[in-house]
């Protein structure tokens, strides 16, 4: 039999109908109420920062596709996505030359560096957060204190720390108040779009209604962080908090749903999913009971992102295996 | 002449051990994070390149094969010693910034590559340019960088200020994270030079 | 046997080189050191002293700074503590005579770049001068106390105190009865 040299890749091969454009408008609009709620919450200095980080972010596309001599995909969507995502993930009284930075990082230097959009490794938003947590850890960890209802445009706004911030300096009882519900709603300092889990959820339900994600990452990812930080709980409920207060804070629910399931940067396979799950999950609840930062959502996936194309290669090799003794019995 | 012109010229772009071949990049990442400390490694790696390859290129002819790898360590380490003696006494302020990377010369492979492909194969002129060839592209790369992440990092050039003290400034070039990613842009961006001359 | 005397003989050639090198150098390096010191703790006294006297006990080491009649003064001293956010900090305090804090300078730390790493900023050392051990509440601000805390490194500034406190006490211990002028 002639030898036939086939590429073998793993499932899906279906082709839908769905163009980039139809999944991109979808997200954006399952993050819609999330902003609105960052909006109601913080201002309109909040609704400022979201319309710069989108401009900029489909600016940057647009010139960086002109320096590589590519087609326009300014507009396909994808770039509105970065922005809105990025917007959410930082402080509400982020000094807007800083969320720019946070773009051009997020599209220029994590997008079309490794080609532009379906080939980059990492997640371009979280890069542009990573990026600009690290570079400037003052502004980008004294989080204003919610405020709704204030229509002014007034950046000056009371900061304080974070739950999970507080929690790491000051230690359990220094949480005093904060209840669960405050997670819950998003009355709580934190970044724009991280603090409303209900807000995150319903947009969720959109994506998941119209089966642009699956449930696979985000129940693993949350998963295994209530059951680690769970774990801590019981052994010492002195001093770690309890495994629903790790839900409802940070950036969880907005990292598991909208950011571990990019399309571009998470695994194949349900195998892959589940271990990439898995991973963004213990490494999240290692950094934030261990860490030297407070959250560690970003950084979980980021790392894990690091892992798609091996986890990938893996199905693949197992695929080809499998294909191979199936010729060998025919 | 010509033939010494080019070995000279090879190290600094064509064959630049850091933009390049990518060798001894535990220093280049390390310890650039000022121009002063990119400067100081940079010149106290050609030192030692420049002993090694003369004492290599002299010695080579005397020394069997069995044992050719470790004569040549233990030449590069003699030199390493030496240039940290030195700092020590007369740089202390340098040896304070760069600590535990000047005794890690020794394992810096672009040395051993160049004894055992250059130096132990020629002469003692042609080991000597090579050497001055190569350590001043391996300072130029860690100077260029350096300042980059300097600059960037610390809002600072040969410690000069030049932004006020409360600048926010991108502090990630500072860390390990943006002497990769500044490595990266180097690299992109002499590639992307020497092609457009290339077009031209 | 070739290989053997080969190495034999390089090996002899660099020990007897570097035997050159370390003599020759010793002394430059001793005076190197000392010189590092005396710049670190001319740094943090905002007079020019003539000499300096080292006095060593079990726990730290006191600098005391003499002008040029033998009159101290002022007194540095070595003080550290494990309360920062990645662990131990190091600081060289200077005191006057009467143990009010001219200055201190951070020697060693590992707190976050960009946060706790201010604590080696002068915007933030300034206010501890001329603060004593008994005219000061040493908790920060935040925990009801004196001392500012910097934005998002409250950690690094209340281990800093910490130092200083302990620095002060050292002090106390040593001298204790500091001359009234």
């Amino acid at each position: 039999m002639e030898s036939v040299k086939l590429k073998v890749s793993y499932a899906p091969f279906v082709r839908s109908s769905d163009s980039i454009e139809s999944v991109m408008y979808n997200v954006a609009l399952a993050l819609a109420p999330a902003t609105v709620m960052s909006v109601y919450l913080f201002g309109m200095y909040a609704l400022v920062l979201n319309v710069v980080a989108i401009l900029s972010c489909i600016g940057f596309e647009w010139l960086m596709d002109k320096a590589r001599k590519k087609p326009a995909s300014c507009l396909d969507g994808s770039a509105l996505v970065t922005g809105l995502l990025l917007a959410l993930n930082v402080p509400a009284n982020l000094p807007l030359w800083m969320i720019v930075v946070g773009s051009f990082i997020a599209i220029a230097a994590t997008k079309h560096v490794f080609g532009g959009l379906g080939y980059n490794i990492f997640n371009p938003a979280l890069v542009a957060r990573v990026f600009l947590l690290i570079s400037f850890p003052a502004a980008m960890t004294s989080w204003p204190v919610p405020a709704p209802f204030s229509l002014g445009l007034n950046v000056d706004m009371q900061t304080a720390a974070s739950p999970l911030g507080i929690l790491k300096t000051d230690g359990l009882e220094a949480l005093g108040s904060f209840t669960l519900m405050d997670g819950f709603y998003g009355t709580m300092n934190g970044s724009l779009g991280e603090t409303s889990a209900i807000a995150l959820l319903a947009g969720a339900a959109w994506l998941l209604y119209k089966r642009y994600i699956t449930l696979t990452i985000p129940l693993t990812l949350i998963g295994s962080v209530f059951l680690f930080t769970g774990i801590f709980f019981l052994i010492d409920p002195g001093t770690y908090a309890s495994p629903l207060f790790h839900m409802v804070t940070g950036g969880l629910i907005i990292g598991a749903f909208f950011m571990a399931t990019d399309m571009v940067t998470s695994p194949i396979s349900m195998r892959g999913q589940l271990i990439f799950g898995l991973g963004c999950g213990l490494l999240t609840a290692i950094i934030r009971l261990w860490g030297g930062y407070p959250e560690g959502v970003s950084f979980a996936i980021l790392i894990m992102n690091g892992f798609v194309p091996l986890l990938d290669r893996w199905d693949q090799n197992d695929q080809k295996a499998k294909y191979q003794k199936k010729s060998e019995k025919a | 002449m010509t033939e010494a012109l080019n070995i000279l010229t090879r190290g600094f772009v064509r064959e630049n051990p850091v933009t390049k071949m990518l060798l001894g990049l535990c220093p280049v990442l390390a310890v650039t994070t000022s121009a002063i400390n990119g400067l100081g490694m940079g010149l106290a790696t050609t030192f030692v390149l420049l002993g090694s390859n003369i004492v290599v290129s002299l010695s080579a002819k005397a020394i069997p094969n069995t044992v050719r790898i470790p004569s040549f360590i233990l030449v590069i380490a003699t030199f390493v010693t030496i240039v940290d003696l030195l700092i020590k006494a007369y740089s202390p302020e340098l040896n304070q910034a760069l600590g535990i990377f000047i005794p890690l010369i020794v394992v810096n492979c672009m040395i051993l590559g160049r004894a055992e492909a250059f130096a132990s194969r020629n002469g003692l002129w042609y080991s000597f340019i090579d050497a001055v060839g190569m350590g001043l592209g391996f300072t130029f790369a860690l100077l260029l960088l350096s300042a980059f992440r300097e600059v960037l990092g610390s809002g600072t050039i040969f410690n000069i200020p030049i932004v006020g003290e409360d600048a926010n400034t991108l502090l990630v070039f500072a860390l390990p994270p943006g002497a990769f990613a500044g490595l990266g842009l180097i690299i992109a961006g002499l590639n992307s030079l020497e092609k457009k001359r290339g077009d031209k | 046997m070739r290989p053997i005397i080969t190495l034999t003989v390089v090996g002899l050639l660099s020990a007897a080189l570097l035997a050159v090198v370390d003599d020759l150098t010793r002394e430059p390096i001793a005076l190197a050191k000392a010189e590092m010191k005396r710049k670190a703790i001319e740094a943090i006294f905002p007079f020019a002293f003539d000499s300096l006297k080292t006095v060593k006990t079990e726990e730290t080491a006191f600098y005391e700074a003499y002008d040029k009649d033998m009159n101290m003064q002022g007194v540095a001293v070595e003080s550290s503590t494990n309360l920062g956010y990645s662990g131990r900090i190091e600081i060289l305090l200077g005191v006057s005579p009467e143990q009010k804090i001219y200055d201190y300078k951070v020697v060693y730390h590992l707190e976050t770049p960009g946060l706790g790493d201010k604590i080696d900023k002068p915007k933030f050392k300034e206010q501890f001068r001329n603060r004593t051990l008994e005219d000061t509440d040493w908790k920060v601000k935040k925990d009801g106390g004196e001392i500012d805390e910097l934005t998002a490194a409250t950690i690094s500034s209340r281990a800093i105190s910490d130092a200083v406190v302990r620095g002060l006490e050292y002090v106390k211990e040593q001298y204790p009865k500091p001359t009234e002028e």
